[in-house]
């Protein structure tokens, strides 16, 4: 399968909060706020080579076999768009700022499934932290 | 993935919207020039990409995390960025002179700011759309309910139909031919957008949700071509138009001296 990528800070990719809310709009547009169960990569390099950070490149068969949720750019924009279609008001607003930055970036998702029952829930942030970085290599 | 919270998004640097605008920017909050705006940040700062009511949750956390830096500072390592001020004899001399970010400048140092927003509208030059439709927000959220700015509202409104040319030069960064064609639609959208969402966040002060909620008359067009989505957009400006008008003469607000 084909590496993807992400611009990140340099010390390490950004822990995902696994008790934040699952909810993919959010995440894409933070008009929430930045802590969400997610992490954004890019199917193309080149779409996020003006973003800040230093590029990190991940396989996304490696997040498979750990059971971990991968969703592909090409779904995650055929979700987006639906809701586009179906939602109003602040729903269909933010939907429509997520289509247009996932596209612009070519993103796509991990949607991480680590086995979280016994971790205190104060130390699981951080627990994700130490256990997500072994995906990611510096490009 | 792209920082949302940097100052290339942000309402007090209007010449600038993520990949598009002037080569540097000019913080209005500061007084600053902006050399930096995709790696830095502030306290104070308030993004453009979304009307302010949909991401006040955002801005908060952001606030919170940045509490203590009232200067512009690099977002990761948070290290203050050495303040760097506007010369126009300096840009002459070092070739680096950008009538659209002089533009910015010049306002700043001006009294009659509505005025000086007026003169703004009315461009098929995308720099200057997105540096009216952001000091229009950033002024009527300085005004509040204080006093009505309809009018400036009725002269974005009716920019909305005005065809926007976008060239390779309007980016900030250099882009090959097939990666600008690639942006090109998506940052056409984008220029109609962020008018859309002053006449939003406009809609949202005065407490009108017909206006606040416009954006649901397009229906979705988003989807679909730059040049659909301009007919949809184009169609909206006798819509917004009688809502602003209509919104002001219940207030009594309306050209007063007219009647």
């Amino acid at each position: 399968m084909a590496l993807h990528y992400r611009n990140d800070n340099p010390n390490g990719i950004t822990a995902p909060n696994p008790d934040g809310e699952r909810d993919k709009i959010a995440h894409i547009t933070k008009h929430r706020g930045m802590k969400t169960p997610y992490t954004s990569v890019s199917e193309e390099r080149n779409a996020i080579q003006h973003f800040e950070g230093e590029t990190y490149q991940v396989e996304p068969n490696d997040l498979i076999t750990d059971n971990h949720e991968f969703i592909w750019h090409t779904d995650l924009v055929n979700e987006l768009q639906q809701s586009v279609r179906v939602t109003k008001r602040a729903e269909r607003l933010t939907a429509q700022r997520a289509l247009m930055l996932v596209q612009r970036a070519r993103e796509a998702l991990i949607d991480w499934r680590f086995n979280l029952s016994a971790i205190e829930r104060k130390n699981r942030i951080t627990y994700c932290y130490s256990n997500i970085q072994q995906y990611f290599k510096r490009a | 993935m792209k920082n949302l919270y940097a100052c290339d998004n942000c309402l007090f640097n209007p010449s600038q919207y993520q990949d598009i605008g002037t080569k540097v920017g000019y913080c209005l909050k500061h007084s600053q020039l902006l050399k930096n705006s995709s790696h830095t940040t502030c306290h104070y700062f308030r993004r453009k990409d979304l009307p302010f009511f949909i991401s006040e949750e955002g801005h908060a956390e952001h606030a919170r995390n940045f509490v203590r830096d009232i200067e512009i500072v690099f977002y990761h390592s948070k290290y203050k960025q050495e303040p760097k001020y506007y010369s126009e004899c300096h840009a002459w001399l070092n070739n680096s002179y950008d009538p659209h970010l002089h533009e910015v400048v010049l306002y700043h140092r001006m009294d009659k700011k509505w005025a000086y927003i007026q003169a703004f509208m009315s461009s098929r030059n995308p720099i200057k759309s997105l540096t009216s439709s952001s000091l229009v927000r950033r002024y009527i959220q300085q005004c509040g309910t204080r006093s009505d700015n309809y009018r400036l509202l009725l002269s974005l409104a009716n920019d909305l139909s005005e065809n926007i040319e976008l060239r390779l030069d309007d980016f900030r960064f250099d882009l090959s031919i097939e990666e600008f064609s690639d942006l090109k639609e998506s940052y056409l959208k984008e220029i109609a957008l962020l008018r859309i969402y002053a006449i939003q966040e406009y809609g949202a002060i005065i407490e009108n949700e017909d206006i606040m909620w416009i954006s649901d008359e397009l229906n979705g067009s988003l989807l679909a071509s730059w040049k659909e989505f301009f007919v949809e957009v184009k169609s909206l400006v006798p819509i917004v138009s009688s809502y602003i008008i209509k919104a002001a003469q219940k207030r009594g607000s309306f050209f007063p001296d007219s009647e």
